[in-house]
């Protein structure tokens, strides 16, 4: 239990005993939209599924913010390239996969739920695809249909594995605007960004790793060329930790 | 005198073939029904290693019970089934072979000692191997009232638990991580997709045996993805596909008694695929030869 969104303290994963996350320590505020950044291999998304529980780590706690120890209490976007988008569905069969966790066996999504659905599909400006199977999208419409689905679930805490990797300039405005009107609901967005150009204006958070935390803090003062520097050119044992 | 003869004769054929239909309908439709998440989780493998893992479960049973009764033989199938599919899940946890790898050992290692224990039945002449041997290429022209019974309740069970948790099922063949992250039990509904998987492929077994049984689970939806755009529709046409074969291969097979049944349902099967891939709109050879 923690009043911030989210504590990471010496979190160290490893797959067959080989270590991808070093002793990560992160505090995350609530509200906060969190860019977390790092070269490749730097166990970016190992840490994103450590935190929705999909990884169990090998030492260290993970606390999650009070109040959200429920079902659907994390919202995850994958990366869409683990999903199979040749997949037998409709943009609103996948966004109503949001409220299974809510039915039981046999029921199916009711009247309500279409209707959720189909306002979060407005917010991402999808409605008039509600129809379409989705294997006709293309990659920024992907993404909104995943935040859809994400939408529907009316999570505190919002976790995107690379949201905006390879999507259009239309879905990827859209996507920022939706991201920054749930930051100002009190929603925690943490995602996973590559673009440095682009992240002072997306977030007002960033986490950089490479292993091991580099600097956990404001882009007003962690975004800095120094501590950039660090994250991708040196390996994380060396690196000085800022918080 | 003689009149009454041949009627007798019409009412045997006619009890034959009506179980004969009913048997291999029930199994159609539940193949079918339970095709599209074997397809969409890309699991048609681990349907065939099943089977073929079914067939030592089969032969043990009889030779330990010294019967031929269907449900200790299916019994046996179900066992060495769920055994073969505990060894797969042992190995791809615990080492880092490739899963293809780990089902083709399990199918060749368990069907293997099938044989070897078919050639050890021998010795018994009053077990009548032939009677096992049916379940290799499956023999649906003489199911008892017994055998109806059993596949009967099993489709039954398979049906009604496809169609409870098809959202579920559905979830985990699209997005299995996301069904873990709300909270809903994914491993549960894994183990019990597999659960129905391996009673689906029991009472395939004397259908179309342990050798062409993973047909029965591949081909209905293979060909029904071509036709539909909704996972549910494409369980009904799934199921609609596997039905259709499996009466139309019966009545092909009582034509002709040298026919088996179980390679005409697969051949049927095939045809509706190869028609699919040729002939569906939108997603087939023509049509996207049409387009570009």
């Amino acid at each position: 239990m923690t009043p911030h969104a989210l504590e990471i303290h010496h979190l160290t994963v490893a797959y067959n005993n080989i270590p991808v996350l070093l002793d990560i320590t992160a505090v995350i505020p609530r509200g906060v939209l969190l860019a977390v950044i790092g070269p490749n291999g730097a166990g970016k998304t190992t840490l994103i599924k450590s935190i929705v529980g999909l990884i169990k780590p090998l030492a260290g706690t993970i606390k999650i913010q009070s109040d959200i120890q429920k079902k659907s209490a994390i919202a995850y976007i994958p990366q869409r390239s683990t999903i199979d988008w040749d997949f037998p569905a409709t943009v609103l069969d996948v966004v109503l996969m949001g409220c299974y966790a809510s039915l039981g066996w046999f029921k199916r999504p009711q009247k309500h739920h279409i209707q959720y659905a189909l306002e979060a599909l407005k917010k991402v400006t999808l409605y008039d695809y509600r129809n379409r199977p989705i294997n006709q999208l293309s990659g920024g419409q992907q993404q909104r249909v995943f935040l859809a689905r994400a939408l529907m679930q009316d999570a505190p805490l919002y976790l995107l594995d690379e949201p905006f990797s390879g999507i259009d300039h239309a879905s990827e405005k859209t996507i920022v605007s939706q991201l920054k009107e749930l930051s100002t609901q009190g929603k925690t967005i943490i995602a996973v960004h590559h673009d440095l150009h682009t992240l002072p204006d997306y977030f007002d958070w960033v986490l950089m790793i490479n292993r091991s935390s580099i600097a956990c803090g404001p882009v007003s003062q962690m975004f800095t060329s120094d501590l950039i520097k660090i994250a991708y050119s040196l390996p994380s044992a060396h690196a000085e930790s800022h918080y | 005198m003689q009149k009454v003869t041949i009627n007798m004769n019409l009412l045997i054929f006619d009890y034959t073939l009506v179980m004969a239909l009913l048997g291999t309908s029930l199994l159609g439709a539940t193949a079918g029904l339970l095709s599209p998440f074997v397809f969409l989780r890309r699991q048609s493998l681990l349907g065939d290693a099943i089977s073929h893992a079914a067939l030592p479960g089969i032969v043990l049973a009889c030779l330990i019970t010294k019967s031929k009764h269907p449900l200790i033989l299916l019994t046996g199938a179900a066992i060495a089934g769920t055994l073969g599919t505990a060894f797969i899940s042992l190995v791809r946890h615990y080492t880092a072979i490739k899963n293809d790898t780990i089902l083709g050992i399990v199918l060749s290692v368990f069907f293997g000692c099938g044989l070897v224990l078919l050639t050890a039945l021998e010795r018994y002449p009053e077990l009548q191997t032939a009677s096992i041997q049916k379940f290799l290429f499956g023999n649906a022209a003489c199911f008892t009232g017994q055998e109806i019974m059993i596949i009967a309740l099993v489709a039954l069970v398979v049906i009604t638990v496809t169609i409870a948790a098809h959202k579920e099922f559905t979830l985990s063949a699209f997005d299995n991580e996301f069904g873990i992250i709300n909270g809903i039990a994914m491993q549960r509904y894994n183990v019990l997709f597999t659960a129905v998987l391996i009673l689906t492929i029991i009472i395939g077994l004397q259908t179309v045996g342990v050798i062409l049984m993973s047909t029965m689970l591949i081909a209905p939806a293979s060909a029904a993805r071509q036709w539909t755009r909704h996972i549910g529709s494409m369980m009904y046409v799934s199921a609609g596909i596997g039905l259709f074969a499996c009466v139309c291969g019966i009545c092909i097979s009582s034509m002709s008694i040298h026919v088996p049944t179980g390679p005409v349902i697969v051949f049927l099967l095939c045809c509706v695929v190869f028609v699919s891939l040729l002939l569906a709109p939108d997603r087939s050879i023509i049509w996207k030869l049409k387009k570009s």
